[in-house]
């Protein structure tokens, strides 16, 4: 299948949230891709736009959000120009995405049982489903998440449960959209520690099983070590470096990267925020150049401050932005 | 000095820089909120109008007791903009003097309803579940369990129907819902560090409570007086249209309403004034308050 | 039968019963007040329901049936107990029994409320819905002029307004009273519309639908516009949660998203404003009643309050506390139906 164009490719994508005061500048020319069975990491720390990629994708940006530029493929599917009907099916039917909070994901006000045979409904149009069906999907789709007592839990409200329950469900109801792709946006956020590689051991085997392709954002670098094929590293709204996931691991190229493995030496599930200290960008006027720069150990050239680094392939499906790498240096 | 207390000092000084920085994001809010600047011209102009009445409006004399029979029931035209009345006085000036009159009504009941309010809020919210709590707000839960409306007419009536009672039965019926808003808050605000930083450091409680809890919700305060004042002007020209405040010839809107309205419908265009100035009124307040709010609500 | 017990001890548990207990004493304490205002300002009681010509004998008995000489507390007990039997008094301005005036006047008003509540309920959720699933659009845009007018319009002038366009100028609807001449109703709610539909009078029906319409839109205009853009800022942040983005990103349509997934969780917030302005109506529907000629409970209430009439007075206010109180217990009832959280109480 390597011959044939990719599943999804975003190509030169720009985003905007816009509030009463100021606009924001969240994407800023972001392209990836992601091949049929391949698994696709993206990692970078909070705040670099990841959550905002995998929402433009199924285009379910909050009502601030602008996509301002770019084009989203799936397979040869213009989703940012092809019909509602067609988006619509392409949400119930192909891609499904796990939501970053579990404790958010969940409509307070609903049950499990409302919440999921709505998604299952549409999710299965066919004329000779009922009900009952509808409820022995959900139980299936909970009791492949590991979840015990799927009846008790299907009846219950979200906060009668823990968060790593209401993650299972959330996972569950993704599945049931995630026919060949599944976006799963650091679905172990708000879980307790012990449970965080539990569940996403779960999602990298229902990924197996079922044969979809992932995208994986994750701060546990040591899993998305594991877990992917490819890794997309953001920062600031850009994609930094682009690698296959043994190779960027081995011998990372931006000095982003460099800064993220040093920090986190062991590689195991020690999260990424914690030992890199996290400037906040200014998204309303992003640094000039490189947005790297003022952080970046080799940022005091001028070129960094003045000329934004075009992606350079260093070798083949490696791609570096960083001047670094340029022809000049 | 030790060293807990050093850093109890510290909290409290970090909370009074943070007051000023709050303070200075809140002004530049307000010049780039298009709401607020409206509220606060509208508002303004109002304000001027009513002060220089006399000198504003065309026909001062028309306020009160004038009668002019020829000119009755006059539709507007130049010389009268809103008509005249079945008296024979212009709307207008009876409108301009009208705003003076909710203003000085409003002004009175504020400065009433406002120290008490806040004082007995204050108080209630600090000292939480002890018994200045349960006295106050159950005898606020006593005004506020029949509709304000009801209250205001009731004691007007009783009282006797005039300006100065119904002045008396809006903030009767204002204050529990006044104070309540402050304990509220208070009794939100009451376990922040600075206050309990400030309790350990031995302040006493009275000056915990302006010192220290009153600066922190004032903002939110007097957005929701600005806001509860708009209602107090709706319910007061409510009084005076049932005949229960103000009496003719007293130039005051809701009066006047109820006075033209037995010509209605014939002589449509004496109700537009009156309204219409009751509407502009409230709608002054109502910016200016949505203004206040943007800005103090944009932490 | 488990579940049902803990229903029943969630509703305790959740203050809604025992608030109620609290605002029917606080109506006690207001009764009390309002007694103690009627019974120290100047004038004589007994003097005042008989007039200035009566013999001053009669008016000492008077005022010993009525217990005037006795203390102020006493008084109070023996009027407190009398209420308890249902008995006001006897009011000045119809020589009757308070309690059968009310009787006589409150229906014509409960029916104006119900069918404001209607119109406002319905009118808050469809235009709160529609411009808060969409903000910066154009309805979005319509609504906030809207609200605005709402606001700064109080009733009695939407009443003025409704009734010079509809009934004078273009003329579709009836300005004042409750049917159109020639048409009669028999008594048994003293609901008109309801009355009509029990004795199968259509004809009636109608009519008195007609007649509801202009009083009950002046009503609801100024109270459904505030509710209306609460709902919407709390649909303009729904719509932006995870949870509702989850769903949207499963590929439901979004009308199903706004009108169910949305509004559920953002009407929480609405509901208690609703209630407040629902039970208020018994207050409001006093100016709207005057210009509409309504024989509800203002011909009543207006008459006495005018005529000083402290029984026929302290009657209207308690029957509006009351009225007032049940509305909200109502509200706090329907509020835990609706938010699961406040039912089961959240960890």
């Amino acid at each position: 299948m390597q011959g044939a164009g990719p599943l999804l490719s975003v190509k030169n994508l720009y985003v905007k949230y816009k509030s009463y005061w100021y606009t924001y500048h969240v994407l800023d020319d972001v392209s990836i891709n992601v091949k049929l069975g391949e698994k696709v990491g993206l990692i970078g720390e909070s705040g670099a736009g990841k959550t905002t990629l995998l929402k433009s994708i199924l285009r379910v940006l909050p009502t601030q959000g602008k996509i301002t530029g770019g084009e989203i493929f799936y397979k040869d599917v213009d989703l940012l120009r092809c019909s509602k009907q067609r988006l619509l099916e392409i949400r119930r039917k192909n891609v499904g995405m796990i939501f970053q909070d579990p404790l958010a994901a969940l409509n307070p006000v609903f049950t499990v049982k409302d919440q999921m045979l709505e998604v299952l409904r549409y999710a299965n149009e066919r004329a000779d489903m009922n009900k009952s069906d509808l409820i022995n999907m959900a139980l299936d789709l909970l009791r492949d998440t590991l979840i015990p007592d799927p009846e008790r839990v299907l009846n219950s409200y979200p906060f009668q449960l823990s968060g790593g329950m209401r993650q299972r469900i959330v996972i569950a109801m993704a599945l049931a959209s995630a026919r060949e792709l599944l976006l799963a946006d650091e679905p172990t956020t708000n879980i307790d520690v012990t449970i965080q590689a539990q569940i996403l051991k779960l999602i990298g085997d229902l990924v197996e099983k079922k044969g979809l392709s992932m995208i994986l954002v994750s701060h546990a670098l040591g899993l998305v070590r594991k877990m992917t094929d490819r890794v997309y590293v953001m920062y600031g709204g850009n994609i930094a470096e682009e690698a296959p996931t043994s190779k960027l691991f081995n011998e990372p190229l931006h000095p982003y990267m460099q800064l993220l493995l040093k920090t986190a030496p062991k590689l195991v599930e020690s999260p990424l925020t914690e030992g890199i200290k996290s400037i906040p960008i200014d998204y309303r006027n992003p640094p000039t150049g490189c947005v790297f720069h003022p952080r970046c150990p080799y940022g005091d050239q001028e070129v960094c401050r003045k000329v934004k680094p075009p992606p350079i392939e260093v070798e083949k499906g490696r791609f570096v932005r960083c001047h670094l790498y340029g022809s000049g240096s | 000095m030790s060293n807990t207390s050093k850093d109890l000092i510290f909290v409290l000084k970090k909370e009074k820089e943070m007051k000023r920085e709050r303070l200075k994001r809140a002004w530049f809010r307000f010049k780039r909120s298009k709401l607020a600047l409206t509220g606060l011209i509208l508002f303004s102009a109002l304000l001027v109008m009513a002060v220089f009445a006399e000198s504003v409006t065309p026909y001062p004399k028309h306020a009160e007791t004038y009668v002019n029979f020829k000119m009755r029931f006059h539709p507007p035209d130049l010389n009268h903009l809103l008509g005249t009345d079945h008296l024979g006085r212009d709307i207008l000036t009876r409108v301009i003097f009208g705003f003076r009159l909710a203003f000085i009504m409003i002004g009175i009941v504020i400065s009433i309803v406002l120290p008490v309010g806040t004082v007995l809020g204050l108080v209630a919210g600090y000292y939480k579940g002890r018994w200045p709590d349960y006295a106050v707000m159950r005898f606020a839960d006593v005004f506020v369990s029949i509709p304000p409306l009801i209250l205001a007419l009731s004691i007007c009536a009783i009282l006797e129907p005039n300006i100065v009672n119904a002045m008396i039965a809006v903030t009767l019926m204002w204050w529990p819902w006044y104070t309540r808003m402050v304990y509220s808050m208070t009794s939100a605000i009451r376990d922040e560090p600075y206050v309990w930083a400030a309790r350990a450091l031995g302040v006493r409680d009275v000056s915990i409570m302006f010192k220290e809890i009153l600066p922190n919700i004032l903002g939110p305060v007097l957005t929701k007086a600005t806001l509860d004042a708009a209602w107090v002007i709706l319910i007061g020209s409510a009084i005076s249209f049932l005949g229960l405040g103000a009496q003719p010839p007293t130039p005051d809107l809701g009066t006047m309403v109820s006075e033209y309205m037995v010509y209605f419908p014939r002589y449509w265009w004496m109700i537009i004034g009156p309204t219409l100035g009751i509407a502009v009124l409230i709608m002054a307040f109502n910016l200016l308050g949505d203004g206040l709010r943007e800005v103090f609500a944009g932490e | 039968m488990k579940s049902r017990f803990n229903v029943l001890k969630s509703v305790y548990e959740n203050t809604v019963f025992r608030r109620a207990v609290l605002s029917l004493l606080s109506l006690l304490g207001l009764s009390l007040i309002i007694f103690t205002l009627a019974r120290i300002v100047p004038g004589d009681p007994a003097r005042m329901a008989l007039g200035p010509r009566a013999p001053e004998e009669i008016v000492q008995k008077y005022r010993e049936m009525l217990h005037l000489n006795e203390p102020i507390y006493v008084q109070y007990y023996y009027w407190l107990t009398n209420l308890f039997q249902g008995k006001l008094g006897i009011s000045l301005t119809s020589f009757r029994e308070v309690s059968v005036d009310i009787a006589e006047f409150l229906p014509a008003t409960l029916e104006l409320m119900l069918f404001v509540a209607i119109i406002q309920i319905a009118g808050t959720l469809i235009l709160g819905t529609l411009s808060g699933s969409k903000p910066g659009s154009i309805l979005d845009g319509a609504l906030r002029v809207f609200t605005y007018v709402g606001i700064c319009v109080p009733a009695f002038v939407w009443g003025l307004i409704l009734q010079f366009i509809f009934s004078y100028v273009v003329g579709v609807f009836p300005a004042t009273e409750r049917l159109s001449p020639g048409i009669t109703v028999p008594r048994i709610t003293g609901l008109v519309t309801v009355d009509a539909l029990a004795t199968g009078n259509f004809r009636a029906f109608v009519d008195a639908l007609w007649h509801l319409i202009l009083p009950s839109l002046a009503l609801a205009l100024g109270a459904m516009a505030q509710e209306a853009r609460i709902l919407r800022s709390a649909m303009v942040e729904n719509i932006n949660k995870d949870y509702v983005l989850t769903l949207l990103s499963h590929g439901i349509p979004g009308y199903r998203i706004y009108f169910k997934y949305a509004l559920k969780p953002s009407v929480a917030s609405t509901i208690p404003v609703i209630g407040l302005d629902i039970a208020s109506l018994i207050a409001n529907a006093f100016m709207v009643e005057v210009i509409f000629n309504w024989p509800g409970i203002s011909k009543f209430g207006i008459t006495a309050m005018l005529k000083k009439d402290l029984n026929g007075i302290v009657g209207v206010v308690l029957m509006a506390g009351l009225i007032y109180t049940v509305t909200n217990v109502i509200v706090d009832l329907i509020l835990t139906i609706i938010d699961p959280r406040l039912r089961y109480g959240e960890k």
